[in-house]
């Protein structure tokens, strides 16, 4: 579940710091984790847990100087991507979501880390454009795209 | 972002063409391509050109679930996208979010299938393993192959890159047949059949 125990204040002119009253960060909440306050859209990062009142965030806070306001930490992720994870209950809802959707189109287009790809055997795709590859599954071998013509992966049998 | 829900619209029943009041889309910057909602109805709209700050039209016909005609309603159009796929984001007041996702999702499901990539990452998985593989007749009886490790999928078109061979590999289809008998000699056929890319 998010973690919104407390409240906290930050001060105006780009700070990286967040002072809690009545929190409990260091059993609770984690480096990596999303820091958002509850009355803005900005995403943040806490970048260290220095003690159960105090956060460091990634980017600077950048609005006018707050105190006792109402913040949310994401506590949970997907486990491969660290996508976040809505849950009934949960606030700012709409932020989480869209957090979600920012990540997953980022992770899919650069593809951090993925263990294998499994490639659906076909014919050529009848639309090529150049950086495409697939594979064949008539010369059992994979086949790209120069812009102008098909060209074919060669391989060896893996001893 | 929010959407964008400055002024009214009115819209036939079956047409494509809303006309705003009170609305300054040109000006604002509204752009083709961007989906266009009616507050309180399900349905989304693509927008397909801004023709002035009073006038845009949708890539669908508008149809009412009455059947009437739209006049001065509150409406919302999606200004707040992903970078790379564009996929549609919203914001905690904005109207017909079910909706809104759900396009999202059917979108990220084509974009995975299909999709451009700028550049694939492969992890680096453990050192594989040698295994056998047995022909059905002949001889070698069996015969010693590199296996990738067990995390990588043992189907068809697989694609890996292996710490261990410093190469792509990737899994051909193999023959379903034991293989052929040339003069005394077996020359077996191995099913599957783990390729190794060759690069220059």
């Amino acid at each position: 579940m998010q973690y919104t125990t407390g409240t906290i204040s930050i001060a105006s002119g780009t700070p990286t710091t967040v002072t809690g009253v009545g929190t409990r960060w260091l059993a609770n909440v984690s480096t990596g984790w999303v820091f958002k306050l509850q009355s803005e859209d900005t995403i943040y990062e806490i970048q260290t847990v220095t003690d159960d009142t105090t956060l460091v965030i990634d980017p600077a806070y950048g609005g006018a100087t707050i105190s006792g306001a109402s913040y949310v930490i994401l506590r949970d992720y997907t486990a491969r991507y660290q996508w976040p994870i809505l849950l009934k209950g949960n606030v700012n809802w709409a932020a989480v979501l869209s957090e979600s959707l920012r990540r997953i189109d980022s992770d899919l287009y650069e593809t951090p880390s993925c263990r294998y790809i499994k490639f659906v055997p076909q014919s050529a795709p009848s639309s090529p454009v150049e950086g495409m590859i697939y594979y064949n599954s008539s010369s059992q071998a994979f086949v790209y795209y120069t812009g102008a013509a098909w060209r074919v992966i060669q391989s060896t049998l893996l001893t | 972002m929010s959407q964008y829900k400055t002024g009214k619209v009115s819209i036939e029943h079956g047409s494509t063409t809303v006309i705003g009041y009170n609305t300054t889309w040109d000006a604002d910057g509204i752009t083709s391509g961007w989906i266009f909602t009616v507050k309180g109805e399900r349905n989304i709209y693509w927008i397909d050109t801004v023709t002035d700050d009073t006038t845009l039209t949708l890539s669908q016909n508008y149809y009412h679930p009455n059947g009437n005609n739209l006049y001065n309603a509150s409406y919302a159009i999606i200004q707040d996208y992903t970078t790379n796929y564009e996929w549609p984001k919203i914001a905690n007041t904005d109207y017909n979010w079910v909706n809104i996702i759900r396009n999202a999702l059917f979108k990220i499901d084509n974009d995975m299938g299909a999709g451009t990539r700028s550049t694939v990452t492969f992890s680096t998985p453990s050192q594989g393993t040698s295994g056998s593989y047995y022909p059905t007749s002949g001889s070698p009886a069996t015969t010693t192959y590199y296996l990738p490790d067990s995390s990588i999928l043992a189907e068809e078109g697989v694609l890996y890159y292996d710490t261990h061979k410093d190469g792509f590999i990737y899994l051909s289809g193999g023959m379903t047949s034991g293989g052929t008998t040339s003069g005394a000699d077996f020359l077996p056929v191995w099913v599957p059949a783990w390729r190794k890319i060759t690069a220059t």
